[in-house]
């Protein structure tokens, strides 16, 4: 890094601190850190939704994921604009009513204090280890790009976005949301722009898109029914729906977000907000991939993204099994590179250019087929999974982006990554105080006192972040590693709330009947099947309903009258 | 218990929107134009490696 993004790097973390600063002056009491007294406007808040989702994971992992298999994680987005208009109809209204401090709260209002227990400790484990993931994937793009220590990273990272939320509570990071919102969404328009101007000059944009084309990068939409398949547009529409509906819904982490508003019309447009620019956004950050996979046409790729995963192979006895496919990958690729060059010469020239793309296309798969093989000497080296998808976009930024736009791209790598981390340490504190501490601990203390250990649970929530980001190196792809575990938790979760909502009949003991059987039955269904994990969030929807509804239905006939 | 709506679930007029629902129904066919969308670009620019 030159001293040009040491500088914009620096910008960025003083200029987070001082806005945390200047925003948090008028937080008042447990009120006010956890719920910014009600009070923030509803475009603050749309912003800090978005931020909160999309993690440095998603800016990481998304366009790694697109750079290998082109566009078609989109149809996971596509149900969330409709989640979003369930939400303002249904679970909104609810929160709002009753002027909860967490969703859970509802669910004790409406069932027992065990239910509201049972999701709120669900909730704060599931989200405890994905605050972990959350804070991990910066540190891999340092410990490429700067040769960093991973561990010093995290702390790094952790300290500032634990000292900032301690400060202002939640109106500290809602504001900073927007602004490191604000920086992503330049950011991903500087990525797109600084991947068009490193191509060669003669290539255009419908040469850009003709290349994808060829290896089917731009394919978005699938409508075969295969429930084993992550991504088509059942899964998506179906599996991502319920998914969404939970994440937003049921999540403390976003729940809290909404209830800062002014108005219930407030909270509404905030999800809106969501609804209308989320799509968008992870179209063009998916475009980023495959805008790096037709790169990769005219620059020649490592054939293991990951430095760390090649070294290990280096040093082992198998080095050479590794140098033979670098060496085939060379060659392949120079075949494809004139290939290409011939096949744009032809477009020029108005030619046929289909048998051209043929050959691109085989050596667009021998390719794949060596980057595979060698992924796989990876692992039976390394004796574990290669996650080598992760490091596919920091290593297009360390060698391909000039200086003082590196620091930036890192400076919103780290935000996107901060920007999640705080809202989920707000959350686990709000949950952890309000829905155990303060209901079972101490119920009658003074505000400041809720106030203190709001602040103590956010320090040992962060803490506790940093020892989860220790680990999660041994997990695969980050993106579908944190959707996965949400996916054994979310769709009971879910379950839950909706019997809330629309069983009348349901009662407590049937609700938490019901979630320890959502959530086995996921367990049971992962295991025994190969469906693939978004069906997971309607399998554990549907059993909590069917479970709390059956022995809510017994209980009534008990209760009734002869 | 607690399952019934608030009254105020489908009141006032929302920017250009006469309702709640009338904002609701621009996002139902905001996705599916999305949706149309992304699956006019699969057919056409999806050249299949033929």
């Amino acid at each position: 890094m030159s001293g040009l993004d040491w500088g914009v790097f620096a910008l960025y973390f003083s200029g987070v601190i001082a806005f945390a600063v200047y925003h948090s002056r008028r937080n008042r009491g447990v009120e006010g850190y956890l719920l910014a007294n009600r009070r923030l406007p509803w475009a603050a808040i749309g912003l800090s939704v978005m931020a909160t989702q999309a993690s440095a994971i998603t800016f990481i992992g998304t366009t790694g994921q697109a750079f290998d298999d082109g566009m078609e994680f989109i149809q996971f987005y596509l149900p969330q604009p409709l989640a979003m208009v369930i939400l303002c109809a249904v679970f909104v209204p609810f929160f709002y009513r009753l002027r909860v401090y967490t969703a859970y709260e509802y669910l004790e209002h409406r069932f027992d204090a065990k239910t509201r227990s049972f999701a709120s400790f669900i909730f704060l484990v599931q989200r405890g280890i994905g605050a972990g993931i959350i804070l991990y994937a910066p540190a891999i793009v340092l410990s490429v790009i700067m040769e960093w220590d991973e561990t010093a990273t995290i702390l790094i990272m952790a300290v500032v976005t634990v000292a900032y939320t301690l400060m202002g509570g939640i109106t500290a990071v809602v504001w900073t949301d927007v602004v490191q919102m604000l920086m992503m969404f330049a950011g991903i328009a500087v990525a797109l722009v600084a991947l068009f101007a490193a191509l060669p000059a003669e290539v255009g944009v419908s040469d850009v898109v003709y290349i994808g084309g060829i290896q089917g990068m731009w394919s978005s939409i699938d409508l075969s029914w295969d429930p084993s398949n992550q991504y088509t547009i059942w899964s998506g529409m179906i599996g991502g729906l319920f998914l969404a509906l939970a994440y937003f819904g049921t999540d403390q982490s976003q729940v809290q977000r909404y209830l800062t508003a002014k108005s219930l019309d407030q909270s509404r447009l905030a999800l809106v907000f969501n609804a209308f620019f989320k799509v968008p956004m992870q179209f063009f950050i998916l475009a980023i991939g495959v805008l790096l996979f037709v790169f990769y046409h005219f620059e020649r790729p490592p054939l293991v993204f990951n430095p760390a995963e090649v070294a290990v192979v280096e040093a082992s006895g198998r080095a050479g099994e590794l140098a033979a496919l670098e060496a085939e990958q060379e060659r392949v690729h120079a075949l494809r590179l004139g290939e290409t060059v011939a096949l744009l010469d032809a477009r020029d020239a108005g030619a046929d250019v289909s048998d051209a793309a043929g050959r691109i296309a085989a050596y667009d798969a021998e390719l794949a087929g060596l980057r595979q093989d060698a992924k796989a000497l990876v692992t039976e080296v390394r004796g574990a999974a290669s996650n080598d998808v992760n490091y596919v976009f920091p290593t297009y930024l360390v060698q391909y982006i000039p200086a003082g736009i590196l620091g930036l791209m890192i400076a919103v790598i780290f935000a996107a990554a901060m920007s999640s981390l705080d809202s989920e340490l707000t959350a686990l504190a709000g949950a952890t105080v309000i829905d155990f501490y303060k209901r079972y601990v101490r119920a009658d203390a003074a505000d400041a006192h809720y106030l203190a250990v709001s602040r103590l649970a956010t320090l040992l929530w962060g803490g506790l972040a940093c020892g989860v980001a220790l680990f999660a190196g041994r997990l695969g792809s980050l993106i579908e590693a944190v959707n996965l575990l949400g996916s054994y938790f979310y769709g009971s979760l879910l379950g839950v709330f909706l019997l809330a909502f629309f069983v009348k009949r349901a009662d407590g003991t049937g609700a938490f009947l019901g979630l320890a059987a959502g959530m086995a039955a996921v367990g049971v269904v992962s295991v025994t099947t190969s469906i693939a994990f978004l069906w997971y969030n309607v399998v554990g929807a549907v059993v909590v309903v069917a479970v709390g509804a059956l022995l809510g239905g017994v209980s009534a006939r008990r209760d009734s009258p002869a | 218990m607690d399952t019934k709506l608030p009254k105020e679930a489908d009141s006032g007029r929302i920017g250009i929107f006469p309702s709640w629902r009338w904002l609701y129904g621009a996002v139902a066919v905001y996705t599916a134009a999305w949706i149309v969308v992304l699956y006019v670009l699969t057919v056409t620019l999806d050249r299949g490696a033929s």
